[in-house]
């Protein structure tokens, strides 16, 4: 957590930090970015095992390769409203850290897009919207063309996460 | 004595008065010749001559009456035959002119049932050959109907076809979808590998390229094969509308082969009636010829029968201006009186022919006989 404010604090530093290959993907009607170390893999959606007494954003778990990870729905975690898996829906396996140790956790996305190399100088700063709206997990905002990519810091999305003893 | 007719008048007392004067001559000269023969032979001369003329007298008187009598009734009774004939000869020329104009008439029926005949029998055939047209629509609608199913079955292999293929393309999608991923897996773990990384991630972008390819095309594919399904869809519900059109021809045609039959068959019997009318006519005309050649065969009799008459008139009055003037002819030449009107009945066929003997009053026999004794 302290890292992750440590991050957002330190602008000069953060930007050449923040340049780099990032995997773009779709929720609802906004693209997101995700560094592409912080990827492991990306699959197709397959079913995944509801378990009981998890949070809602929580779908459960799924069988990859002999490892069982767990699933979160992005967009419950963000409060969005839940949609229909289509046929582009997919589930990007990301590596996170915590507790010092290293975590794949699966997140559903609606549409998995590209591989961008993004330039320090395209990247912003998240815009603040009050101080009562906490943006931690916003790395910053990349301008690709003329659309907005908000750039996610995965370990800030799911460091909140209480995965209900799951892992 | 001397009667009703003058007849007798002219005749008888001329005679007598000859004969009285002839007698009352031969007496005289008895008388101036007495003394020569005798007074008795004077006497019984002058007495036989009185008896010669008494009886002489007599005698003319006996039988000129009668004779007077049958003459005077030869000349009526021929007057009568004459002018009998002569109604019955016009009345047999009326009947034969009739009897032409019947003919006449009969022909004119007779050609326009002629005319009709021909046209009932075009119309026959005209409902003959509507009948042949309306099969033939017939059976080209059935082959209409034919073509239609053949078309909806064709229709629906294209359906089909355009299922798989859309399968097919399904597949395509699926894969290069997955080629996508695998593409965007190749870049991270390139980029994992860093430095070393490089050319794979420079493969796994052109591989992504690909199945980005890939992709377009099937969505591309999957375009056509809907707009192609959507015409064939089209298809088929224009196929079922020309369908539905064909039926209702195909049922209407049937009415018209139905009613068509109907005319044909009414033609056939109008066709029959007009032959039973004509064979009617025909027998008409036959019937109407033989009154006609009847009529033309009265009227010559009767036109003999009235020269006979004329004859027979001649005759008579001759016999008359023998017997006693010119005159009797005139007592026999009067104008048609009442009792002619029973000829005109007859002629035109209102009275029986029975009638006429009691209106001429001859006896034929007796008269033919009295005739041939006067003749003989």
């Amino acid at each position: 957590m302290a890292q992750a404010i440590v991050k957002t604090k330190t602008p000069p530093q953060g930007l050449s930090d923040r340049e780099g290959k990032y995997l773009t993907f779709a929720l609802a009607h906004e693209e997101y970015g995700l560094e592409i170390l912080k990827v492991r893999e990306i699959i197709g959606y397959i079913d995944v095992t509801a378990v009981p007494q998890t949070p809602h954003y929580v779908k459960g778990v799924i069988n990859l390769r002999g490892k069982v990870i767990p699933v979160i729905d992005l967009r419950a975690k963000f409060g969005m409203e839940t949609s229909d898996v289509t046929d582009e829906t997919c589930i990007i396996v990301v590596e996170i850290s915590q507790a010092g140790s290293r975590l794949s956790t699966g997140i559903v996305v609606d549409r998995v897009q590209e591989v961008l190399d993004i330039a320090a100088e395209s990247i912003e700063d998240a815009p603040q919207f009050g101080s009562s709206v906490d943006t931690d997990f916003i790395m910053g905002m990349a301008k690709v063309g003329d659309t907005v990519k908000i750039l996610l810091d995965i370990n800030a999305v799911l460091g909140t996460a209480d995965f209900g003893g799951l892992l | 004595m001397f009667g009703r007719s003058s007849l007798e008048v002219k005749t008888c007392v001329p005679v007598c008065v000859i004969a009285l004067l002839a007698f009352g001559a031969m007496v005289g000269l008895t008388f101036l010749k007495a003394e020569e023969i005798g007074y008795e032979m004077a006497g019984i001369a002058a007495v036989a001559w009185v008896l010669m003329g008494a009886t002489t007298f007599y005698v003319v008187r006996r039988i000129a009456r009668p004779l007077n009598r049958i003459v005077a009734e030869l000349a009526d009774g021929t007057e009568q035959i004459a002018s009998a004939s002569g109604q019955v000869a016009s009345a047999s020329q009326s009947l034969a002119e009739g009897a032409t104009e019947q003919a006449a008439g009969l022909e004119e029926t007779s050609s326009s049932m002629e005319e009709m005949a021909s046209m009932t029998k075009q119309n026959a055939d005209n409902a003959r050959q509507a009948d042949s047209l309306a099969q033939e629509s017939n059976t080209m609608a059935a082959e209409g109907i034919d073509a239609i199913c053949q078309m909806n079955d064709t229709m629906g292999l294209i359906q089909k076809s355009s299922d798989e293929t859309a399968k097919i393309i399904k597949v395509i999608d699926d894969i290069a979808f997955q080629t996508n991923l695998l593409a965007l897996n190749a870049a991270v773990e390139a980029a994992r590998a860093g430095e070393a990384g490089k050319g794979f991630a420079v493969v796994a972008e052109e591989v992504r390229n690909l199945a980005i390819r890939s992709a377009e095309a099937a969505k591309n594919t999957t375009a056509m094969i809907e707009e192609s399904v959507a015409n064939a869809q089209q298809g088929v519900a224009i196929t079922e509308k020309a369908s539905g059109a064909l039926e209702q021809i195909l049922a209407s045609v049937g009415k018209t082969v139905d009613v068509i039959g109907e005319i044909a068959a009414a033609s056939q019997e109008q066709s029959q009636g007009i032959d039973q009318i004509n064979s009617a006519i025909a027998q008409m005309d036959k019937i109407t010829q033989q009154n006609a050649a009847n009529a033309e065969e009265s009227a010559s009799a009767s036109e003999e029968l009235r020269s006979q008459a004329d004859q027979m008139r001649g005759v008579v009055s001759q016999l008359l201006a023998m017997v006693g003037g010119l005159q009797a002819s005139a007592s026999g030449r009067r104008a048609l009186t009442l009792s002619d009107r029973p000829l005109h009945d007859i002629a035109a066929g209102s009275r029986k022919p029975g009638a006429a003997e009691s209106v001429i009053p001859l006896d034929h026999e007796d008269a033919a006989q009295g005739f041939n004794e006067f003749n003989a």
